[in-house]
This record gives structure tokens, sequence and C-alpha cells, in this order.
């Protein structure tokens, strides 16, 4: 019998994710579940116990430690700081640690303290991993050029979580996007050729999250969900059939592509399982940095005809942005910010351009010599593209592009601005909500709207856009409430958020100039 | 030149679903290999590739009230120099 502990490695408090002050409000703690170390853990004997400890959710007390003969962690590039400071705390504790995720799986040398690297997919190295282990290898590295066929991908354990901490749960339908955009590395990750699991796979994981008595949101966590287009098509009125038989336990959010607002049958589907959030990623409305930075896929519509075509089929669109791309002028802000208002995009995450390890961007900027560093490390205060971005030497002057962004995000973030999209989209969406909430879930929510009037209703720089935008919804669109509450209560993350991010672009901008 | 006009160009091409796939990829093509990633893309240099390699295209574009006239300025600055 061994014993495993799985840790999820913290998220930077000010990172655009966290959205702590509306977990706060519903008494969650973190937006998302760790879906990947539910899934490493189906990966591991049945005969091991193993506990998971999430420590986004829940703090950690290091003796929990000694319970473990093994610790398995993984995380994303914001995890950094924290996975690296577990490893030295196992080690201190005298355990082992095996590492993997995203950041182990792009720069493994940054982990090299580790007794154990599972990089890639899980599918393919974890089983080499518990081979190594079950003749007493002490560590190792464990690796795969191949690309797992994620049929075989067993339900995650979904059961190890204390999904109440959460704001939603997670699902995988597909890994992979067909895109070829220079900067990501979902595609370095993953492949292009996108792999879907079956409809029968995803509805046995749905059916374990419902046996567990979870209703409410959960994300399909794809990178792009229209990936494969044919085999969302298959799944979709699968899934229509179980949420039918089910009663509609859930409501779903995903990210996918712009060019799903042309495709009406997908979106007729996505509409009757209830799907209410889509992130998009638009990075910029200038259709010449869009074509260098090979993401033509958004230039064949204006964006903002494309996200009201998705609100009008019931989805909120929250949308990535990039400041900092090559050949960019002057003009590239003001633009990204009309492109927020016109399409009427409350949750804009506005970012600086990272060059991500393993990217085209990457090696091609090494190729150029302006990779000063050749790893992506994260610095104190680091937390995402807001304030890890420009890891180069850009085309521009780097305090030029820093001052723009921070014009960029007061602006995107200033209380007229937002309450105003909050406002346009609450209008523009038609809803036919099918997952209707417990009766628990109401009483939650009831509760965080009084605190929500409390924080936003009576403070001098809010008052009047929120009682505006409110009013104007309760008599215009009341169906529409609900949904301008949700949207009206991240405000409060995202003015703590910018006021942070504000701080240390204030700090970057004067060590730019002086340089 | 203004500055804006290569956007405006680009915006009409690749939102036009009558412009046959294959020409823009073409012209995608034309900007990653040759036009230098770090300086904003050139308006002349882009009026002189659809004048050279589509010209059906830049004549369609000459009449598109969007952007007719700072074309026709943009085509005269060109011959000029």
């Amino acid at each position: 019998m061994t014993n495993c502990l799985l840790l999820s490695p913290r998220f930077p408090e000010v990172s655009y994710w966290s959205f702590r002050e509306p977990c706060e409000l519903i008494g969650a703690r973190y937006p998302a579940a760790p879906l990947g170390l539910v899934t490493a853990a189906a990966l591991l004997p049945s005969d091991w116990t193993i506990r998971l400890l999430d420590l986004n959710v829940r703090e950690m007390d290091p003796a929990q430690l000694d319970w473990a003969d093994i610790v398995m962690a993984g995380g994303m590039i914001p995890q950094q700081r924290s996975l690296l400071a577990l490893i030295d705390l196992c080690h201190a504790h005298g355990k082992r640690i095996a590492v993997g995720g995203q950041d182990p799986t792009g720069q493994p040398d940054i982990y090299a303290a580790a007794d154990y690297l599972v990089l890639d997919e899980g599918e393919l190295t974890i089983p080499q991993f518990l081979a190594d282990l079950a003749v007493g290898a002490a560590s190792g590295i464990y690796r795969s050029e191949e690309k797992p066929d994620i049929t075989l991908s067993p339900t995650p354990r979904f059961d190890l979580l204390d999904l109440q901490r959460y704001i939603y749960a997670g699902v995988q339908f597909s890994r992979g996007c067909p895109l070829n955009c220079e900067f990501c590395d979902i595609i370095e990750l993953y492949g292009r050729r996108p792999r879907t699991k079956t409809p029968q796979q995803l509805l046995r994981e749905l059916e374990c999250l419902y046996r567990l008595g979870y209703r409410g949101h959960v994300d399909f966590v794809d990178d792009n969900f229209i990936g494969n287009k044919k085999a969302v098509k298959a799944f979709l009125p699968e899934l229509l059939a179980w949420s039918r038989q089910h009663g509609f336990p859930f409501l779903f959010s995903t990210e996918a592509t712009i060019n799903l607002a042309d495709d009406p049958t997908l979106l007729d589907m996505m509409e009757a399982v209830d799907f209410r959030y889509v992130f998009v990623g638009i990075e910029t409305p200038d259709s010449r940095l869009l074509i260098r930075t090979q993401k033509k896929v958004n230039t064949r519509h204006p964006v903002a005809e494309s996200v009201h075509r998705l609100n009008r089929r019931g989805m909120v669109v929250t949308a990535g942005f990039i400041l900092g791309f090559d050949g960019e002028t002057r003009q590239a802000a003001d633009a990204i910010a009309a492109c927020v208002e016109d399409a009427a995009i409350p949750m804009a995450m506005v970012g600086l351009l990272a060059a991500l390890p393993n990217t085209q961007l990457t090696r091609r900027l090494a190729r150029e010599g302006r990779l000063p560093k050749a790893q992506f490390r994260l610095e104190p205060g680091d937390a995402d593209q807001a304030t890890s971005g420009l890891n180069f030497i850009p085309s521009r002057p780097r305090a030029e592009i820093l001052e723009d962004y921070a014009a960029l995000l007061r602006q995107v973030y200033s209380p007229r601005r937002y309450f105003g999209r909050v406002l346009a989209v609450a209008r523009r969406l038609v809803r036919h909500p099918k997952q209707v909430g417990s009766i628990r879930g109401r009483w939650i929510e009831f509760r965080a709207l009084g605190a929500l009037v409390w924080r936003l209703g009576f403070d001098r720089q809010t008052a009047w856009y929120f009682w505006r935008t409110a009013l104007v919804v309760l008599l215009t669109r009341p169906g529409n409430f609900e949904v301008t509450f949700h949207l009206m209560a991240f405000f409060l993350h995202f003015r703590t958020h910018t006021r942070i991010v504000l701080e240390g672009l204030d700090r970057r901008i004067q060590e730019a100039g002086k340089r | 030149m203004n500055d804006l006009l290569s956007q405006d160009i680009l915006d009409i091409i690749f939102q036009d679903p009558q412009v046959r796939r294959l020409h823009k990829e073409t012209l995608a093509d034309w900007i990653l290999d040759t036009q230098p990633h770090t300086a904003p893309l050139d308006s002349a240099a882009l009026l002189e590739y659809l004048a050279a390699h589509q010209p059906d295209l830049l004549n369609r574009l000459k009449i598109n009230v969007r952007i007719k006239e700072d074309l026709a300025r943009a085509l005269e600055s060109n011959a000029r120099n």
C-alpha cells in the first residue's frame, strides 16, 4: 500500500484568474478545481491511498507530508514559485516528489531538483514512472513524443475534490488546437490535431460529478472547444439528451475560437445545453498583427459582429487581448480599447505578450537575439501576462508599451466603462437558461447580492454606475439580472487586480525609462 | 501615407467571403515571408504587391467607398516615388 499526496500549488493572489473577491462572496476559495491532478490521480494504481490538497483552497500543514510515501504535484507557469517551494519543502521532510504539468513539461530544467519529472501527457508517462517506482528507482525523467489517445483516459477522480470550494468544476473534451498561432504553447504541448474523448466517456465524467451531488457550473477546459467541430457536433446532442434526462443539472462555459460565431448549427446546440460563457482569444483587432502572429481565423469578421452574435445566443464573451506584438504602432492600445467597448466585453483579459517556453515566437526571438533569458522564470510579484509579459526585446520602446498598457487598463476597468459594458451586454443577451440552481445556491446568491450592494452600491466611485445598471436591467431585461449581478461582482476583482498591476507597471515604466 | 490604410485594406480583403482563400493565403504568406516583423506593415509595399500579383483585388479596392480616397492618394504617392 502506497500513500500518495497530490498537491496543487498556489496561484498568485494577484492573478487575473484568481477572482478572490467574487469567490469570497459565494463562499468559494478559488474559481477552478485542479482537473489535471484528479486526472493524474485516476491513472495511479487502484491500491494506492490518495489524498489531494489544493493549496488554493486549503492551508497546508507540513505535518501532512509525514503521511505520504510519495508526493506528486503539477502546475502551470503562474504556479511555478509555489511548485518550486514544494520541492524544497518535501526534501526538507525527507519525501520524494514527482512533478509534471504544463510548466515542468515546457521547461524541465527549472525543476531539476525534483526527484521525478513526469512530463508531457500523463496517460503515457505516468505508467513509465510507476514501472520505475515499482523497481525502486530513486529518480527519473519520463517523456513521450507520442500524443496519447484520450479516448482511453479514465474518468478523473472528482471524488478527491471539495467541490463546494470552487466556482466551477472542470471537464475536458479535447486536447490540441488546429490553429498555428505563433505565441501559443498549446499546439506545442498537445499538437495541432485535436484529439477528443467519446461522448459516452464525457457523459460518464458528468455522471460522476452528478452522483457526487455537484450542481451548477461546469467548465470545458479545452483550449479550443471547437477544434474538432465534427466531434463536438456529435457530442452535443448526446449531452442535451443526458441533461434533459437529469433535469439540466449543469450550465457550461468553455474557450473557443471566434469562428464559433459563424456556425449557427453549433450555436443552436450549445444554446440548447446551456452554455453561458465563452472565452475567446481576440488578441488584437489589427488584422496586420493577426496575420503576422498567424491567427488569421480572427480576421474573417469584425470582432464586435461576432461577439454580438454570441451574445444573442445567450453567451457572455470574455476575451483575451495582447499588447506588445512585433510591428504594432502607438495606436494599438487605443484600437484594443475601442474593440472592447464596441463589442461590449465586460471581462477583457488585457495582457502583455509573453514569449512562453517552446513556442514558435520564442524560437524566432531567440534566433533574432531578442530573448535575454532562456528560461521563463517568475519573479516575486509576477503572476500572469499582466505582470510578467514582455520577457523579450520588443519592436518598439518597452517604456512606451508599458505606458500604453497602463493607459489601456485604466480605460478598460474604469467603473464608467466597465458598468457601461455590463449594461450593453445585459441588453443584448438573449438567454433561455435551463439550469435553475438549487435553493441553497439561491440563498448563497441572495446573500452575495446583499454583500455586493454594500460594497459597490455605497462606494462613491461605483454607486451611480452600479445602481443605474441594476435598475435599468431590472426594468428592461429582468431575465438578465442574474448575469448582470455576476458581472458586477467580478468588478470587485478587476478593481483590485488593475490597481495592483498598475502599481507594478509604474515601477517597470520607471525602470524601462532609465535603460 | 495613412498609417491605417494597410489595416483597412487587409480588413476588407480578409473579411470579404468573395475573395478566394488562396488569394488570402498568398497575401498572408507574402507578409510573413517578405515584410519585416518589427516594423508596421508598409502600405506602399502592400499596394505594390497587390498591383503586381493581385491586380483584380486592387481594382476592387479602388471602388470601395471606405478607402477609395485614401487609396487613390496612396497610389498617386507611390506613382510619384
